[in-house]
């Protein structure tokens, strides 16, 4: 794993854990198939989320959210309806969310949730 | 989560003000603006976001929507940048929410977080304070031409940051301070000229102390070299200077051009346009795509515009000039929507008499057919010269006559009691200028003894009714200069000298 990777894992850490204290009950890391991967599929209530995560260092090249594209979001609304198919709960609705996650070099990271991109 | 300013879109002189409004919504990052705006406009996303970058604050990381309302109405150009951006930041909480509200805000962004100066701050200033805005924020470049507009408080900013610490942000910080002036135009005004400088020439100079003292139109014929361009150049010289609603309007058309330096205060000396005969009757009327911008006749309002080699204009730039002759503005249709502009102004025309320009005197140097000859000046007969109070002759200057002229100072004097005393011998009939008075007016009121020549004169069928209207104006306006209170018989015999262009009635 190099620095990247490392920072990468690192920021979904920090959001599963951040999740967790909202009360979600975070179902699944890193899930994969052949199309792709989620980042955390997590249960809000009785809503699927598959949350993408992107982890910046500083905000000096803008938000991670602006690394999220429409084409990204698609492929995530594909993703969690796989994930839904490959198990037995039953939800009243799915939503994508994305997370910004800033570590700065010293202090807490900083966290950014939009819930429900399109 | 919704920011709220004010900006001015303008339709030609016209202002409207415009609520810029900015929704901060819970989604991926975006930055769509709505509300027709023009391509320069759309181009503010870039802008508005590199200039908010620059002052060291933050670009909220979601879904931006700036609505310019009304909706329906058409928005143009970078002016709204800076209401966008401060739209933005109250949205964003970054500034107070409740102050800029209030204000209307005119500006463009430079990448660097500067304010830019814009084209058209004093008639966006104007509407502003007529629609009753108590504050305008204006690049700090324009803020002479916007303190030219009374009853409303001006902000001149130099900088996107500058303004934003004003607003109440922290941590706002210019890259750089330098303040962005008002390009100012280089034009070569007609005020460094003096009618002094026009030697001999006794005729032609009456002629233009006439033209400006009833504000006559006046079409100068007569060789190349004679002096026809020196004269009208010195129009405007011996013209009354403007009085203050002229002043304000013809300021707001040269702003709007980009032709007008603030430093100065309003404009108070007659404008003076010489479009060159190549110019096509867009440059001559205004336009553009879109909306349309004001043209030569525009620029001219309340001042004179000079067709030099007038019959070598195309005919269908001299048809357009109809309409500005006959309603003193301008309309101009465009794909979205029409603009009005003013357009009064003093026309004077000059010519050759022919092709060559040869043609005078005797004549035996003219190289030129006869039909050559009458087609030329032909081309500018018809309803254009109908409205030509004023067609002398000017010959070439016989002799080196070394007496200098009297000065335009003299002139203007003489000028400006005449019209004192046509204004107040007209004003109960709303007009200020002979040139304006109907013809049952001039035959109702000059003295049967003196118009006597011009009845004669339209028996004999050496003149048209309407050219007898045109001498008996004239007489009206020599009588003012002479202060008379109704013309003599004299002063009709003068008139009517003063409108044989080459005999012809």
């Amino acid at each position: 794993m190099d620095a990247r990777q490392a920072v990468g894992a690192h920021g979904e850490r920090v959001v599963a854990r951040a999740l967790e204290d909202q009360g979600w009950e975070v179902l699944a890391r890193n899930w994969r198939c052949a199309r792709g991967e989620v980042d955390i599929i997590a249960a809000d209530g009785d809503t699927a989320v598959a949350v993408e995560v992107k982890t910046r260092r500083s905000a000096a090249c803008g938000s991670g959210l602006e690394a999220i594209t429409p084409t990204k979001v698609a492929r995530l609304r594909m993703l969690v309806g796989r994930w839904l198919a490959a198990q037995d709960r039953v939800f009243a609705a799915v939503r994508v969310d994305a997370v910004a996650v800033t570590l700065p070099s010293s202090g807490p990271a900083e966290i950014d949730h939009v819930r429900g991109v399109e | 989560m919704i920011g709220r300013t004010r900006a001015v879109a303008l339709a030609g002189l016209a202002g409207h003000l415009v609520d810029v409004e900015a929704h901060i919504g819970s989604a991926l990052p975006a930055f769509t603006i709505v509300g027709l705006p023009d391509t320069s406009l759309s181009e503010a996303r870039d802008r508005v976001r590199a200039a908010i970058a620059s002052s060291s604050l933050a670009w909220p990381a979601r879904r931006i929507t700036v609505n310019l309302s009304p909706a329906s109405l058409p928005k143009r150009g970078a002016s709204t940048d800076l209401a966008i951006a401060i739209a933005v930041l109250a949205a964003a909480g970054t500034v107070d929410a409740e102050r800029p509200a209030r204000a209307v805000h005119l500006g463009e962004l430079g990448l660097d977080g500067r304010v830019r100066p814009v084209v058209g701050v004093l008639p966006a200033v104007a509407a502003a304070a007529q629609h009753g805005v108590g504050a305008v924020v204006v690049p700090a470049g324009n803020a002479d031409e916007a303190r030219l507009v009374p009853g409303i408080d001006v902000l001149p900013v130099a900088t996107l940051a500058e303004l934003a610490t004003h607003f109440g942000a922290r941590d706002a910080v210019a890259t750089t301070t330098d303040v962005v002036g008002a390009p100012v135009p280089s034009r070569a005004g007609p005020i460094s000229v003096d009618l002094a400088d026009v030697r001999g020439q006794e005729e032609a100079r009456w002629a233009l102390e006439v033209a400006a003292a009833g504000g006559h139109h006046l079409l100068m014929s007569g060789p190349p070299g004679a002096g026809k361009t020196m004269l009208a150049r010195r129009l405007p010289t011996i013209l009354p200077p403007l009085g203050d609603d002229d002043a304000i309007v013809a300021t707001g058309v040269h702003s709007l051009a980009g032709t007008f330096d603030a430093s100065g205060g309003l404009l108070r000396t007659p404008p003076f346009e010489d479009p060159h005969h190549s110019a096509s009757a867009a440059a001559i009327v205004g336009g553009g795509s879109g909306l349309a911008r004001p043209g030569a006749v525009s620029r001219a309002h309340a001042g004179v515009l000079f067709l030099d080699e007038a019959p070598e204009f195309p005919a269908r730039v001299l048809q357009t000039l109809r309409q500005p002759l006959e309603h003193g503005e301008i309309v101009l249709h465009r794909a979205h929507g029409a603009t009005r502009y003013p357009a009064r102004f003093q026309l004077v025309l000059a010519a050759n008499p022919c092709p060559c320009g040869n043609f005078y005197g005797t004549g035996e140097r003219c190289i030129c057919k006869p039909v050559e000859r009458r087609r030329y000046l032909a081309r500018l007969s018809g309803p254009l010269l109908d409205r030509v109070d004023l067609q002398v002759t000017v010959a070439p200057v016989a002799g080196a006559s070394s007496e200098p002229g009297e000065g335009s100072a003299a002139v203007a004097a003489r000028v400006g009691a005449a019209r004192e005393r046509t204004r107040a011998r007209l004003a109960a009939h709303g007009w200020s200028t002979n040139a304006q008075v109907s013809g049952r007016w001039l035959r109702r009121e000059t003295p049967s003894d003196s118009a006597v020549t011009v009845w004669r004169a339209l028996d004999r069928g050496v003149l048209t009714a309407r050219g007898a209207d045109r001498a008996l104006r004239v007489a009206w306006t020599i009588a003012d200069l002479g202060e008379r209170d109704v013309p003599s018989p004299d002063d009709v015999a003068q008139a009517l000298t003063l409108r044989s262009r080459g005999g012809a009635p």
